[in-house]
This record gives structure tokens, sequence and C-alpha cells, in this order.
């Protein structure tokens, strides 16, 4: 039996090397976004990368539905887009929906971080004692006994947070006369005259998504809210998120205003404050009452 | 004056030579080095300063080494219906009508500190092959340096064995000769010059009319090698200036050898099978035969370097003036799989020997030295020679490492611009898909390995055959650890001038 006789080598060599050429000009056309539309002329598309902080959310672009996150798959690229402005949705029974009006540019890929808070938030009221009627006993000089309740550590902390005017998410605060700055790593957040304006003052190239469309990008951005904004922190373990404290309640609203900013309510009521625990969950109080948020 | 009667014919490093020869050659050992080094840290620099240009090339070479894998897959499974067809061939029956009983084989077996189990099983398969063994000269060539165990395996096989070959002798090399580097090369050097005023002038015989098969001292012939290599010796246009190459199968102590073992064993066959089927890449490697007379002509094997069973060629091929070539002869000699005592153990003898066989790179700065100073070889065998040997070191050491750690570093290294395009995003998926398809080639790779499989031992349990197919998922690990990084390991230290000694793999054998 003979060895591949070398005009068959030189006949694959030669068929491998055309579709090396052909497959690296299609390969690197298609992965720089540029598509054969359907008059068989060329496009330059762009796309979306969505995320969603839970599985189970339904991401859904133009109305067209796209995927359901899982446990695994918690993002959605969506390529082939054609630039133009649309509409992105990301829904989960149960809880409040997020839509966004954002631009696609060809080749470049226009990020998303929804956020889900529940229908009806769960306040779970957080007591003084760990179990009612529970004492421990104490003894004065004269020797009288009294009984005391027994005091959660827990409930110490969340009152001492009400007992400043800064959560303890790592973010600073520095409060004048005129006004209220909080700043989380290179974010700056001041409140003025009923408004809040978030800046970046790290570096540009570090510098968050929502801040840029395209390569095109701003210095602040306004988050205009419908009453006085009480008190505003970042959401826990974002950076694209507030919680704000309004006259009606407290909600979460989102610092991108590259189209409507979402806003999503965490509790309804007047007169409440919050705070954001060290451990990233949000205290809520009422009157005299403390309690924990389940978003 | 003939190439062979220079004084830098024989060259080991650049240190043996002097002035401008000292300083070329010394830039000869660095490039091969310099250019792998070059190829990985500029795909890292390009991917932080220019990252779109470095994802257009890393697409442009995943394609490539997709096709590549094809292409090779293609030569691969040619091979095997080759091999195939080889192994049932009744070679008795093709030489019938050749007249072939004036040639005589001399096997050279080397040993040095190997167990007598383990010579006695490669002498035996000589004593076994179907050949004249009146027209076979065996020599056992010893390690003086090993003292007494030298003479207990050349004592022991000599009494088993005395009568059973036309000749059999037992040489001993001596220890620390000046200008030697102790390795395989000086002692078969040693052992066939030996055989030559022992046996080959003695009885008269002509050294075009022998051939010389330098073994591995695990290399155990299939019964019909010798007819089958002498076939292809009658056969070649002129056997004196080819060399014959066999396949290396590691399947001695296959049953035995872990996953990573069989793999690294299994890809070291694939590769010398895909050769096989290109030999204008082919030197010869690890087990080879050339005639007495090609060798005699320069002096035999070099004693002052490591992978003398490549060199061997290159010497050939430089003193022919580039007309020297191998024959594949795609018929296997059984080998040793890496085996140690404990895993780590075989882990660490697989990098070394895999090492060891990178260093083979030595050769590029010697016949490229070759090819400046000899101006009898035609230039086009020099370009194009040098361009598919260069290409076969430099894939060794880069092409694993860009396909499985660098497809991912526009996107860590490219900035927070880069990493807002489209092409940031496609860029991991192409480089997964494109290995995932790849990977598909591995079934080939796990049928034709399973059909050379010596037969189940009885101690062995059937189950034992899935782990043969299931091991080659490994692949993507071992070619990265057991090829590449020893490939630029030993490219590295050429380039730095810090020279390898000869590493002997130790032979293990676990029956259990």
């Amino acid at each position: 039996m003979q060895p591949l006789s070398r005009k068959k080598r030189i006949f694959y060599f030669s068929l491998f090397s055309v579709i090396f050429v052909i497959a690296t000009l299609f390969l690197v056309s298609y992965a720089t976004g540029y598509r054969l539309s359907n008059t068989l002329g060329v496009s330059h598309t762009g796309g979306f990368y969505v995320t969603s902080v839970s599985s189970g959310s339904n991401i859904s672009v133009a109305g067209k539905f796209i995927t359901k996150t899982n446990l695994f798959q918690r993002s959605a690229l969506v390529q082939n887009l054609k630039p133009a402005t649309y509409d992105i949705s990301v829904t989960k029974d149960g809880y409040q929906s997020w839509n966004k009006k954002l631009l696609v540019f060809p080749e470049r890929v226009t990020e998303a971080h929804p956020f889900a808070i529940k229908q009806n938030p769960v306040l779970t009221q957080v007591f003084p004692y760990f179990v009612e009627g529970d004492y421990a006993s104490s003894t004065d000089l004269v020797g009288t006994t009294t009984k005391h309740g027994i005091i959660s550590s827990d409930y110490t902390d969340v009152k001492n947070l009400f007992a400043t005017t800064t959560s303890s998410n790592g973010s600073t605060l520095l409060v004048t006369a005129t006004s209220t700055t909080k700043t989380l790593r290179k974010l700056v957040v001041v409140e003025s005259k009923d408004s809040l304006k978030v800046s970046w003052i790290g570096n540009a190239d570090e510098e968050p998504y929502y801040f840029c469309q395209n390569d095109t990008c701003k210095d602040s951005v306004d988050i205009v809210t419908k009453s006085r904004v009480k008190n505003f922190d970042f959401f826990p373990g974002r950076d694209d998120l507030l919680v704000v404290s309004l006259d009606s309640g407290i909600f979460a609203i989102e610092i991108d205003n590259r189209s409507e900013q979402n806003i999503q309510t965490i509790a309804e009521d007047k007169n409440l404050e919050f705070r954001v625990g060290s451990n990233g969950l949000i205290y809520i109080k009422k009157g005299q009452n403390l309690y924990s948020v389940s978003i | 004056m003939r190439y062979q009667d220079t004084s830098y014919f024989k060259v080991g490093r650049a240190s043996d030579l002097s002035g401008n020869d000292r300083v070329l050659y010394r830039l000869l050992e660095i490039m091969p080095g310099l250019l792998s080094w070059v190829t990985i840290l500029g795909t890292i620099l390009l991917s932080i300063f220019a990252p779109v240009a470095a994802a257009y090339f890393i697409i442009a070479f995943d394609v490539f080494w997709l096709l590549k894998t094809i292409y090779l897959s293609i030569h691969l499974r040619h091979n095997w219906k080759r091999i195939k067809y080889n192994l049932s061939e009744d070679w008795a029956e093709k030489l019938s009508g050749m007249k072939y009983d004036h040639l005589t084989h001399m096997i050279i077996l080397p040993f040095y500190k190997e167990s007598i189990e383990i010579v006695d099983q490669s002498v035996e398969s000589l004593r076994a092959s179907q050949y004249d063994k009146r027209k076979m000269i065996l020599v056992l060539a010893g390690e003086g340096a090993v003292g007494k165990h030298n003479e207990e395996v050349a004592n022991y096989i000599l009494k088993k064995y005395g009568n059973d070959f036309g000749t059999i002798i037992h040489t001993t090399h001596p220890a620390h000769l000046e200008g030697e580097m102790p390795g395989k090369g000086s002692n078969i050097a040693y052992a066939a010059e030996q055989a030559r005023l022992r046996i080959l002038d003695p009885q008269h015989l002509d050294y075009h009319t022998v051939i010389v098969s330098a073994f591995d001292v695990d290399t155990v012939a299939y019964t019909q090698y010798f007819l089958c290599l002498t076939w292809y010796f009658l056969t070649a246009k002129d056997p004196m200036k080819v060399s014959f190459q066999p396949v290396p199968f590691y399947n001695n102590n296959i049953w035995n050898a872990p996953a990573i073992s069989r793999v690294a064993a299994g890809s070291s066959t694939f590769w010398q099978m895909m050769q096989q089927e290109r030999p204008e890449k082919l030197a010869t490697f690890s087990s080879h035969s050339v005639s007495f007379q090609a060798l005699y002509e320069i002096g035999y094997w070099q004693k002052n370097m490591v992978s003398e069973d490549s060199r061997i060629f290159w010497n050939l091929f430089l003193a022919h003036n580039g007309d020297y070539a191998v024959v594949p002869i795609s018929y296997p000699v059984s080998m040793d799989a890496n085996l140690a005592p404990t895993l780590r153990q075989t882990a660490v003898n697989i990098y070394k020997q895999h090492r060891r066989w990178a260093w083979g790179v030595e050769n590029l700065p010697y016949f490229l030295f070759g090819f400046i100073k000899n101006k009898s070889i035609p230039l086009w065998t020099k370009i194009r020679t040098s361009i598919v040997q260069i290409e076969g070191f430099w894939s060794l050491a880069t092409n694993p490492i860009m396909i499985f750690l660098l497809g991912w570093l526009p996107v860590v290294l490219g900035g927070s611009r880069f990493n807002k395009t489209i092409l940031s995003y496609n860029l991991p998926m192409f480089t997964r898909n494109i290995m995932i398809v790849a990977m598909l080639g591995l079934v080939l790779s796990a049928a034709i390995f399973i059909s050379f499989l010596p037969d189940h031992p009885k101690n062995k349990k059937i189950f034992a055959n899935f782990p043969m197919v299931l091991q080659w998922v490994l692949i993507p690990f071992t070619i990265t650890i057991f090829g590449a990084i020893p490939g630029l390991d030993a490219q590295t230290r050429l380039m730095f001038g810090k020279y390898m000694g000869f590493w002997v793999t130790p032979k293990h054998r676990n029956d259990k």
C-alpha cells in the first residue's frame, strides 16, 4: 500500500488553504457584527448583553422572547441587531418588571443590567429580645433581684445603624449645610436642590457602562424624583442602583438614564427611614419598630 | 572538501566552535526559543495594546488549528490503514522473488541500568522474529559506568541466546571518554565500531549489505519487522541514501500505565504516524535503521549531544548534500510507555522524557548552520527544509498554549473599550466552539488507539477497556503539559545556553 500520494497531499493542502482564507475572512467579519441582509447586501450589526440577578427571569427584546435565565445561564447575548432603538424587558413571576429602551450601535454590545424587586417585599420585624419571656436576672447592691429581657445583638446593631446618619455598606458620607454626598469606590452621588447627581471620578477606562453610549461618555447622570429625597444610599451589591427614601416610601432607582430610569418599590408608607447594613440587607424603621426587608 | 570532513561536521553546541562560526551558531541556538517566546509574549502584548488585532489573529489561529487538525487526521487515518495493511501482509511471501541472502541485520541494543527482564523481552522478540537468525548480528551495548550490572545482563543474555543469532557480542562503552557526553549516542557509536572490528571485518562483510537497527533497549520487534525492513531496503532507490523509520508503539506495558501516560504515549505514536505520510518532515526518531556503509562514512552517531537519533539523519543529510531521506516503513515496533511506581513520578518522567525529545531542537541550529556552510545543497531544499522544521518546533511549543490558554486574553487584557465590542463577546465563544469541533477528532484517536492495543490481559477486567476510550478527553491537558511546556522549556534552555544532558527514561514494569 502506497503512502498518501503527493498529488493528494497538494490537493488537500490547497483546499485547506483556500478554506482557511475564506473561513477566516468570514469569521472575522461575523465576529465583528457583519451580516448578510435579506437583500443580499451586508449590514453592520450590534447587540445587547443583558444580565439578570436571578434565575427564572424572562428576557425579551423588541417584544420577542429571547431566553429564560437559569442557575447556570443568568445572562443573554443578543446579536444580529441592526442599529436602532429596542425595547428590552425582563420579567419574573412575583417580581416587579424592568423595561428599558436602549440603542444598538454597529460592532458594539450595549449592556443592560436589570434589577427585580418582589412585588410585595416581606418586612420582617427585628425584635429587641430573642424570645418573649426569656429573661436574665440581676441582683443590685441591696439584694433586690430584677428580671431583664435578653436583648438581641442583631437588634442592637440595627438600632445603632439608625442612630447614625450613615449606612455601613462601604460607602462614605459627607454632609454639609447645603448638600449630602455619598461615595462608593469612584462613584460620587451628590444630593442637591432635591435631585441626585451621580459622577464618576475614577479612570475613564473603568467608567460604569451607563455613563456611555457607543464611545460618547457623560460626566454625570441626574436622577430626578417625584418628591424630595429624604435619604439615599447605594443598593447593596450594586453600583448602578440607589435606594432612596421619598415622602411616599422607599424605592430602588437605577442610575442608568440612557432612557427612562426604572423605579421599583421596596416599601410604601409615609415616614419610613432606611439603612443598608454591612450584611447586605436593607433595614427599615417605622415608628419605633425595625424591619429587615426581603427583596 | 566533503562536508563530513569539515571541523564543524559533528559540532555539538556553539561553544565547540570559535570566531564568527561560534557567534552564528549561537544565534541559531537562540532563534527557535526566541520565535516561540515572541509569539506568546507578542500575543499577550497585542492583547493589551491592540486587542482587536489580537482577536483577529486568534480567530485566524483557531481556524488554522482546526484545519491543521483535520489535515493531520487525514494523514493519520491513511497511515492507520497502511500500518494495518503492512501488519497483515506476508512479507516473506513478498520477498520470495527477491534475492536478499546477501544482507545482514545488525541490531544494536544499548542498555544502561535497565533490568534483565526488559533486555530479555527485547532479545526474545528478536529471536522470535521471522528472519534467518544466521543473518542477524546482535550487539549488546552496555555502559562501563554501571559496572557489575552491565556484566550481569550481558552474561545472562549471552548464556540464554548465545546460539540463537549468527553472531552476538557484548560491548562495554568506557565511561568518561574525552569529548563525549554520556548517553545513547556515544554508546552505540562505540558499539558500531566494535562490531565492525570484531565481526564485519573478520567475516569480510560488505558494509553496504549490513542494515543496522539502532534500537532503544525496550524495543520489541514485531515478528515480520526484519522481513518488512528488508523489503524496503531492497526496493529503495538508493538504500545508502536513506534511513528507515518504523512507527513506535508504546504497547509493552500499556495495560499497566496510567491514563496520562497512555495518552502521552498514544499522542507520540500518532505524531509519528502523521509524519510517516509526510516524509519530507520526517527525521529519524528513537529506534531506526540505516545501512552500515552510510554510518561508517560519517563516523557513526554523534557522541557529544543528546538527540543522536535525529542528529544522525541531519549528519547524513548534510553529508549527502541534501540528497538523503527517511523512508517511512509504516510498520511498528513496540516500546514501553512511561510507568513509575507512583502517578506523580510517572508524570515527572513523562515531562522529562518529552523535554528530552523536544531537545531535538538542538538539531535546528545544527542543520541551519550546515545549510549556510554547505553550498552544495540546492537552495530550494534548504528553504523548504528550514521552513518545515522551524514550523514544526514552533508549533510544538506554541500551538497548544495559544489554543487552550490565550483565547481569552484580549477579553481579560483588552480593556473596557474592547470589552464593549461584539468581537470581545464572540472571541471566547468561537475559540470554545472550534475546540469542541476539533475534539471530535478524538473519536478517531480513540478508535486507532484501541485497534493497536495488545491483547487484553487476563488479569484485567473487561471494564479496563473503557478508560482506553475515555482517556482522550485528557488531550488538552497532556498536549499542553507534556507537549508545549516541555517544548518551550527545551527551547528556552537552548536559547540561554543551558544545555541539557542525556536523561535516561527509567523503565518500570508493573504486572499487577
